[in-house]
């Protein structure tokens, strides 16, 4: 495998392949070099998504009210949701890592991950990805409104067959790269404020 | 001639053309270089551009009057990057009801008509297609419009890749250039490998370093009161905000991928807000260390902010080989610096992509 470098980012100067000298080769690596950094570096793709959710007054009563003392907080949730996060993947990523924005009640709570195919249609899991909860150590119940992040560790030794007791990033299968796909989350006694999925790629930059 | 896409899409080995090596095309060594090229003008910047979900049934509508719900802003990824694929879930009651998304791309505009079936929560999934994209659209607005009885949960809305590439050459409006596409026979063995050529590698690389990603985007609901107060699936009480609330805003913790190089290259992020500001004071804000002032009684317009990444790179969460750059806006200005406790803010739809 190439070695991607670290720092040649730049692209090469105009002159270096003008007219008056040939192209050389090293001119040829840089191009080779920026290329590479593109295609699996910045060029990981990632899906953010926000969720709207029901607050205590109006927009009316908002509006008419701007500076007035919060003394009701965005909506506590309660009771379970399942998302759906779609991700377009590309054609060169191996895993996709997760970082996610949860509000709980002061349940017991978790939020299993999987990844599946056909996302709009059958939804078929093709990694059963991991379950994280208060009991595993994963998650933190947060009474009132209150929210924390979790993420997904860039650990990507867990098996795909297995579901784990840690936040791993999900293996894509060479056959689905390159094809849309979902993160499907299913929480129990907490939503979801942001998702965030991010790919992964072998190559390192 | 054909302009091939890298396949399968693997690194190239920057060490073949140093110098004590002959630059040949053994083992494709050159053309790969030229169909990378075409794979990241096919594919690079496309993808998933918005993605929002709606809980509870926070956008409910009720009306036969159409009604603009949300909109958002997307980055134009090329001319030849014409369809979009749309996805969304929604709940329908009896009767006719529908979902609307158009995509307005300077002059033109398009629409995808979602027919909902009665009684039913589903998945819908339709595409728009621009018969072209003139060179002057830098980026493009995204409208979704509800009516009927009706429950929408959640929209996705992406850019499709380039499933091949064309002759002739194609404009970026976010880089001010065309790319080149680079023919299968272009490098190969008995082909000389001209200046020229060298300018066309150089040429596409510095537009493509110059193509936006799309990073985040979300758009409050404005379908107020106008359908309804009282969800009448779930039988809630419904409060969509018009603009995005005091808690939204802390909601809001987009962690946006971050490239080291876009300092290294001085590369721009672009951030779109709409706005509006019924009140009688003036609103100021803080994105990054942009200080950002929204004039008392403002009706409605969109700010362009062309920025820098933040040089900061202090805060991030997972070790995904990249750094991610958690997106804060700073609420706690408001028309009273004394009483920073705002319910309302004034944006109505954010968006940010980056170089």
């Amino acid at each position: 495998m190439a070695f991607i470098s670290q720092t040649t980012r730049q692209a090469p100067l105009d002159q270096e392949v003008s007219i008056s000298q040939p192209v050389l080769g090293a001119t040829i690596s840089q191009i080779a070099n920026a290329l590479n950094h593109l295609a699996f570096a910045k060029g990981r793709k990632s899906a953010i998504a926000y969720t709207s959710r029901d607050n205590p007054t109006s927009w009316n009563y908002n509006q008419s009210h701007a500076v007035t003392n919060i003394t009701e907080l965005r909506h506590i949730p309660k009771g379970n949701q399942t998302y759906i996060h779609l991700h377009q993947s590309s054609k060169n990523c191996e895993y996709i890592g997760f970082v996610f924005k949860y509000a709980s009640s002061d349940q017991p709570i978790s939020i299993t991950v999987s990844l599946v195919r056909n996302p709009t249609t059958t939804q078929d899991i093709i990694d059963n990805g991991c379950v994280l909860s208060d009991t595993n150590g994963e998650l933190v119940i947060l009474a009132d409104f209150k929210s924390a992040i979790v993420s997904s560790s860039s650990d990507t030794t867990g098996t795909s067959s297995t579901q784990t007791n840690f936040a791993r990033p999900l293996y894509l299968p060479s056959t689905y790269r390159g094809n849309l796909l979902a993160l499907k989350i299913d929480c129990v006694d907490c939503k979801l404020d942001m998702i965030g999925s991010y790919e992964l790629y072998k190559e390192q930059v | 001639m054909t302009n091939s896409i890298l396949n399968p899409i693997v690194s190239l080995d920057p060490f073949l053309y140093v110098s004590g090596k002959e630059i040949s095309n053994d083992a494709d060594a050159l053309v790969n270089l030229g169909k990378m090229q075409n794979y990241l003008h096919a594919h690079y910047g496309a993808g998933v551009v918005i993605e929002q979900k709606f809980d509870d049934g926070i956008l409910f509508y009720n009306s036969s009057t159409p009604k603009i719900a949300c909109y958002w802003r997307i980055p134009t990824i090329s001319t030849a990057h014409k369809v979009f694929q749309i996805t969304v879930n929604a709940q329908a009651h009896t009767g006719s009801n529908y979902v609307y998304v158009t995509i307005t791309a300077g002059a033109s505009n398009a629409t995808l008509t979602l027919n909902l079936t009665p009684s039913t929560t589903a998945y819908y999934q339709g595409s728009i297609t621009f018969a072209s994209i003139a060179n002057s659209t830098s980026y493009m607005l995204v409208q979704m419009t509800v009516q009927g009885h009706l429950q929408v949960n959640s929209i996705c809305v992406e850019a499709l890749p380039l499933s091949s590439v064309s002759d002739g050459a194609v404009y970026q409006p976010n880089g001010g250039g065309y790319f080149y596409p680079i023919g299968d026979d272009a490098f190969i063995s008995d082909k000389p490998l001209s200046s020229a050529k060298g300018r066309q590698l150089l040429s596409n690389l510095r537009l493509l370093q110059k193509r936006p990603r799309m990073l985040f985007t979300a758009s409050a609901i404005d379908v107020n009161a106008d359908g309804g107060t009282t969800n009448t699936f779930n039988g809630g009480s419904i409060h969509p905000q018009k603009t995005f609330s005091y808690q939204d805003l802390i909601a809001m913790t987009a962690n946006l991928p971050q490239w080291e190089g876009a300092i290294t290259l001085n590369l721009n992020l672009v951030i779109n807000m709409y706005v509006i500001n019924p009140t009688a004071y003036d609103y100021e804000f803080y994105l990054w260390s942009n200080k950002i002032v929204v004039d008392a009684g403002e009706t409605g317009k969109w700010i362009s902010i062309l920025t820098k990444y933040p040089s900061s790179f202090d805060a991030f969460l997972v070790n995904l080989t990249y750094r991610l750059r958690p997106l804060r806006i700073n609420p706690l200005l408001s028309v009273d610096p004394l009483d920073p406790t705002l319910i309302s803010s004034p944006i109505q739809s954010i968006s940010l992509w980056g170089a």
